[in-house]
């Protein structure tokens, strides 16, 4: 009877709190417009991304199999025109968002994972360890980012593995700045000396009690990494920095400056994948901007 | 508290903990942290910028070696050269030394100004860099001051009139320009400016048949400026405006406000006189935290526009690929990115009493 | 407030709006009644010393602020005269004798003697660092003497005529030089103006943004109609294109098809589609060996076989590689000597292969490469699947579509393409290892084939193999044709020159290292309206931009009339509405300053 009761209450009551909390984040975020209209975009722009194959064929993107005349201005057949070899315009943005969107995720995931990771035991364990991974993030902190990442790529060669991990080089240390010092202010609360007490060990202290805490803040910096991640990969793309063979909206942009796009003129090739990218990151950025202000009260109500 | 760079960033690095700069970096105490006396403090600060120094000119040497190639490959591009020419270019650019003297000369080289020879202009890299470094001077220079004036001005009357029509319009405004590449709003302005309307040279800080005087040349280089200026500030003004925006937001409701406003000052008048500049002094050392960005900016503008700087300098560098030149170059954006964070790092302490007092 | 910057946007709007007219007027007009050819170029300068440069930007200073004793006519790549009037060739071929013509003088007003041309010569043979440096045709000088004021005899070790008529050694004042504490240094010769005999010397450069070289007056060929030639940098190739439409620049090169398109729409601009001396080619490992005959590098074994090799060569379809990714704007290629040398270019009579998947399979099929279940053939008798990697420069978009079309057609004949886009850097390193299948490659070609097919000779494959060793093209090595070379380097009459060298390209073309895919043409454009006039070379179908020998074009350019002083602004007008702008920016300070005094003044 009661141990049933006890051994299922601890968890139930944990979990019915953050359903609670979820609830309640939700009910806040609705209340931010700019944050609802990034949400819809976003889904939109993932419905896009995931249907892309069914819209247009991916043979659209093979150069051998182009019908179309060298960039083209738009016209009933290819609505926002085409590019050197003939392909449409609108076919490789619409295929750009998948990859574009995947390097941005991919490098934000792994940014966050080693963020968080740095962040919370540098901030947990200290010591001479935590004296390391902080100067080590400091000093990520302060590099100017694009010139570590060109200087990488150049080293690394150019594909879209190297990009992500270049990219999540060098964003990594904002995500684990905040989290430690998130952590230190947990670690301060009394709850913590509690369980310490009661001979919780490091790693039970970690992953039950610091990273719930620090998780929405997380959630909230991941947002906003997400734009930034896409915007370097841009705009390494259209240095040339990228892989050639695949498409993503820096590397359209890159090809066509390579192309003489702005000499003929061609703006149907220029402004879609410029737009997409903006679109974007603006959506990505009101996410973010509004989650933060959920997380964050003295921020409520503060987001356009 | 270290390392919070606010969201000015010129491009592609939107940071996220931007947003979050005045909250969580300036306005709360820095946790764990005990500080006594400014000589310690800035003994702290200084040490830890001296070992960031250090890992830089360290890291430098050893990344760039790791590209791939034969420097003299790029050196006889497409022509056919012999083994002995191949042995004389190697012995000229020291590249017949072993590792360890060449990291040696690399070390003592640079802590006394040589920095070596560029492959692709064979001229010394000291020489180029103080060539160029004028030309990015005054694009990042007056793009920055103008971003600030903007950024400040606006994000002041946004945030004391939070929710107004006005701060909607320009808070949007800002993130739309904010999320737009750099690179392509450089291109889309030369489309417009220059290609269709012919109002703007699109290369270039001059044009070689100017008059050699002083006010034909001034006059050109203006011109040329025009351009990537404008695209520079717009991207990068957007992350001024925030920060100030949230800086205002702060003070709004200060006791201090209301006890000023109950002496009877105008509304306009607390705003200039008291909440301003509040406001102002953190905000500017963010703004000196945000040299990151600036030099991000300054790569992508200059690359664009052609400017003859060191970010189109490091561009054409890296796909040359000029390894002294890299070295060098990455040695000096990112001590300037530390030296400038330092800077801004003593600013604090005199500008947050709560660094003191803790 | 907002009124007060709306004032202060007012003046700024306006003090921009009378720069741009200003500046524009200032930048559009020659205000010093100089005619000024410009041309847009890309490339640094690596330097000045005509021993050493490497690059094609000082290559042309140099054609231009030097002469030569023969120099490469602009006709049809035939050795003309230069500064010598005329030469003889011993016997043996082995002495040479050139007279230097009478009456030329340096820059700086010294007179050009055989002096000059002897120390010219001397330098390349007893300083051990320029001797180096052009050892290739250094390695074969024994002596150069000047016996009068107007003779000179230069010695050979062994004969190669080609390799002389063809020199292209920049004579270089002795009285100036012999100042030079180390002749072969970069900044030797960094005191600017160079002197020089020929029509333009450089005489002022800024780094990354111009390099200018003054007429020479008094050039003995006739002094050049243009006072000056400047090379104005353009890192952007849609920059240049823009500043030629609007009159900033006079001649742009390296034009991609669609800017070739939008120049051509311009009234005041003529595009010149020239033929090119590019080749663009794909190197196929063969199996990658030293001059010991050491097999080295993990080429694929299928590569080894020339019919493998004449299959992939026959399943290509050139034509529409030139159509599909030059715009038109090339040949297929044949040779490695590219079809604008006419005279030694081989063009593949009736060898000649032509695209056919047919034959491809019917070739493979035959020689027992049978197709596995995935349709990828295999080694004969199983084993090996024909799996090729497919390396490719990374920056390069047209390599890139090159590689869609070609992986295609291949994997009708059963073989796969692993593509790789790589930095050149790696990829030149991963060649010289031999460890590649297939890889880009592609050459500049100069007038004497002997450059080219040199690369091809057993005598230049490396003694390593660590790769370091860069002076052969892929590890090519046949007997048969290095006695051609030999034979070709020696002969002195053209005619029977011509069939040894297309003897030497037929066999490379059968046994096929290297698949020539396209000669690229040379694109550029330039302002009609400002210059005319421009010789090409060769005549016919020639190119303005990248010339061989001698700067014909800009020797022979001319000024349009009328074009030097249209839109005038003197300088009187820039100080004046340089004054205005300032008194507009002044006016507008103080008004800030007293409004925001008022505004104080009513809190």
């Amino acid at each position: 009877m009661s141990t049933q009761a006890q051994s299922l209450s601890p968890r139930a009551v944990t979990w019915a709190r953050r359903r609670r909390a979820m609830a309640r984040a939700w009910r806040d975020y609705r209340t931010q417009r700019s944050g609802m209209v990034g949400l819809v975009l976003l889904g939109l722009i993932v419905v896009l991304a995931v249907a892309a194959p069914l819209l247009i064929d991916a043979s659209a993107l093979s150069v051998t199999q182009a019908t179309g005349g060298r960039m083209e201005p738009p016209s009933a057949e290819f609505w926002l025109g085409t590019d050197e070899t003939g392909r449409s315009v609108l076919a490789l943005t619409l295929w750009g968002t998948r990859l574009s969107l995947v390097i941005g995720l991919t490098a934000t995931v792994a940014a966050i994972l080693v963020g968080t990771l740095v962040g919370i035991t540098s901030g947990h364990v200290g010591g001479w360890y935590g004296w390391i991974a902080l100067r080590v993030s400091d000093w990520f902190m302060v590099l100017p980012s694009l010139v570590v990442a060109i200087a990488l790529l150049a080293v690394l060669g150019r594909s879209v593995a190297t990009t992500v991990t270049v990219i999540a080089i060098v964003s990594w240390s904002g995500t684990a700045r905040l989290v430690r010092a998130q952590t230190l202010t947990v670690q301060a609360r009394p709850y913590l000396e509690r369980a310490r007490a009661l001979g919780a060990g490091h790693w039970h202290q970690m992953t039950r009690h610091i990273l719930p805490n620090v998780l929405p803040l997380v959630l909230a910096s991941a947002t906003l990494l997400v734009p930034s991640a896409i915007l370097m990969e841009s705009s390494l793309a259209w240095l040339g920095l990228g892989d050639p063979n695949v498409v993503s909206w820096g590397s359209i942009l890159n090809r066509a400056s390579n192309n003489g796009a702005v000499s003929a003129h061609a703006w149907w090739y220029l402004l879609p994948p410029g737009l997409a990218i903006l679109v974007v990151v603006a959506a990505f950025m009101m996410c973010g901007r509004a989650l933060e202000a959920v997380f964050n009260p003295r921020l409520r109500g503060e987001a356009p | 508290m270290t390392a919070h760079r606010p969201s000015a960033d010129g491009s592609p690095d939107r940071d996220p903990s931007a947003e979050q700069a005045p909250a969580a970096g300036t306005r709360t105490a820095p946790t764990g942290r005990v500080t006594t006396g400014f000589g310690r403090y800035l003994l702290k600060h200084v040490s830890g910028a001296a070992v960031s120094l250090l890992l830089v000119l360290f890291s430098s040497f050893f990344i760039f070696r790791l590209i791939a190639g034969d420097p003299i490959d790029q050196l006889t591009r497409e022509r056919p050269v012999t083994p002995e020419q191949r042995e004389a270019m190697r012995a000229e650019l020291g590249l017949d030394q072993p590792m360890w003297n060449q990291f040696l000369d690399y070390i003592t080289g640079t802590l006394t100004g040589d920095l070596g020879t560029s492959l692709q202009f064979r001229r010394p890299i000291s020489e180029l860099v103080l060539e160029r470094l004028p030309a990015t001077l005054l694009l990042a220079g007056t793009g920055v001051v103008l971003a600030v004036l903007l950024g400040f001005w606006i994000g002041t009357r946004a945030g004391w009139k939070q929710g107004s029509r006005f701060d909607r319009a320009h808070v949007t405004t800002g993130l739309l320009l904010y999320s737009a590449p750099t690179f392509w709003l450089g291109m889309i302005a030369i489309l417009v400016f220059a290609r269709y309307l012919g109002l703007f040279p699109v290369n270039g800080m001059r044009s070689p048949s100017t008059p050699d005087e002083f006010l034909p040349q001034a006059l050109d280089i203006g011109h040329h400026l025009v351009l990537p200026v404008l695209t520079y500030t717009a991207v990068v003004y957007a992350g001024y405006l925030m920060v100030m925006r949230s800086s205002i937001l702060d003070e709004v409701g200060a006791d201090y406000l209301t006890t000023a406003r109950a002496k009877g000052l105008r509304d306009d008048a607390v705003r200039r006189r008291h909440a301003v500049p509040n406001a102002l002094l953190p905000t500017i050392t963010l703004v000196f935290l945000a040299i990151g960005g600036i030099v991000n900016g300054a790569i992508v503008t200059e690359t664009v526009f052609s400017w003859p700087g060191l970010g189109s300098l490091f561009v054409s560098s890296i796909f040359y690929p000029d390894r002294p030149m890299l070295q060098a170059l990455f040695v000096l954006f990112s001590s300037s990115t530390i030296v400038a964070v330092l800077g801004a790092e003593i600013l604090y302490w005199f500008i947050d009493p709560r660094i003191r007092k803790s | 407030m907002t009124r007060r910057l709306m004032a202060a946007g007012g003046v700024l709007a306006l003090s921009a709006g009378i720069l741009t007219a200003t500046s524009t007027q200032a930048a559009a007009q020659d205000e010093d009644d100089v005619d000024r050819l410009l041309v847009a170029t890309d490339q640094e300068v690596d330097t000045f010393n005509p021993f050493k440069s490497r690059y094609v930007i000082t290559y042309n200073t140099n054609m231009m602020t030097y002469d030569t004793l023969i120099r490469t006519g602009a006709d049809d790549y035939q050795p003309v005269p230069g500064l010598a009037t005329e030469w003889e060739e011993s016997d043996d071929g082995l002495t040479w004798t050139f007279t230097v013509r009478e009456g030329v003088t340096w820059s700086d007003g010294e007179p050009l003697t055989a002096e000059d041309v002897a120390y010219t010569y001397d330098l390349l043979i007893s300083n051990p660092a320029i001797h180096d440096w052009n050892i290739d045709f250094a390695g074969n000088l024994v002596s150069a003497e000047a016996p009068d004021e107007t003779t000179f005899v230069l010695t050979l070790k062994e004969a190669a005529p080609a390799e002389i008529l063809n020199a292209g050694v920049f004579i270089v004042p002795k009285h100036v030089w012999e100042t030079y504490p180390d002749p072969s240094a970069d900044d030797a010769n960094d005191q600017l103006p160079l002197v020089g005999s020929g029509p333009f010397q450089v005489s002022e450069y800024r780094t990354d943004e111009f390099v200018r070289l003054s007429a020479n007056k008094d050039y003995w060929d006739g002094a050049p109609a243009f006072d000056e030639v400047v090379y104005d940098y353009y890192s952007e190739g849609d920059a240049a294109v823009a500043a030629l439409e609007a009159g900033e620049v006079d001649i742009v090169n390296g034009l991609n098809p669609a800017q070739a398109e939008a120049l051509g729409e311009q009234d005041h601009i003529t595009v010149n589609n020239a033929q090119g001396r590019r080749f663009v080619s794909l190197i196929l490992n063969h199996g990658a060996q030293t001059a010991d005959r050491e097999l080295y590098g993990d080429g694929h074994p299928a590569l080894r076989d020339p019919v493998v090799r004449q299959a992939l060569h026959t399943a290509i379809d050139k034509q529409e590689l030139v159509d599909k990714v030059l715009a038109g704007n090339g040949d297929p290629a044949v040779s490695i000597i590219p079809a604008i040398f006419e005279q030694w270019h081989w063009d593949g009579g009736d060898e000649l292969v032509q695209f056919s998947l047919d034959e491809a399979n019917r070739m493979l099929d035959e020689a027992g490469y049978e197709r596995g279940e995935d349709g990828v053939r295999t080694m004969p008798g199983g084993g090996e699947r024909l799996s090729f990697r497919f390396y490719y420069h990374a920056d390069n978009t047209d390599y890139a579509n090159v590689v869609e079309y070609v992986t295609e057609w291949w994997s009708e004949i059963g073989i796969e393409t692993v593509p790789e886009p790589i930095e050149q850097g790696s990829l030149n390193d991963l060649v010289y290892l031999g460890e590649y299948d297939i890889a880009f490659s592609g050459w500049g070609v100069g007038p004497n084939p002997t450059e080219m097919l040199a690369m091809h000779t057993c005598a230049v494959l490396p003694t390593t193999t660590d790769g370091s060793e860069r002076s052969h093209e892929n590890f090519y090595c046949n007997e048969e044709y290095d006695a051609l070379h030999a034979q070709q380097m020696v002969e002195p009459d053209p005619d029977a020159r011509a069939e040894l060298v297309k003897e030497q390209q037929r066999i490379l073309y059968e046994d096929a290292p290297v698949i020539w895919l396209y000669y690229q043409n040379v694109l550029e454009a330039y302002n009609h309206d400002k210059v005319t006039d421009l010789r090409t070379q060769p005549a016919e179908g020639g190119m303005i931009t990248g010339q061989q020998g001698f700067a014909w074009a800009y020797l022979s350019a001319t000024p349009v009339e009328g074009s030097g002083d249209e839109g005038g602004v003197s300088t009187g007008v820039l100080i004046g509405a340089g004054a205005v702008v300032v008194v507009l920016i002044a006016g507008g300070v103080l008004l800030f300053m007293r409004r925001r005094s008022t505004a104080d003044e009513r809190e």
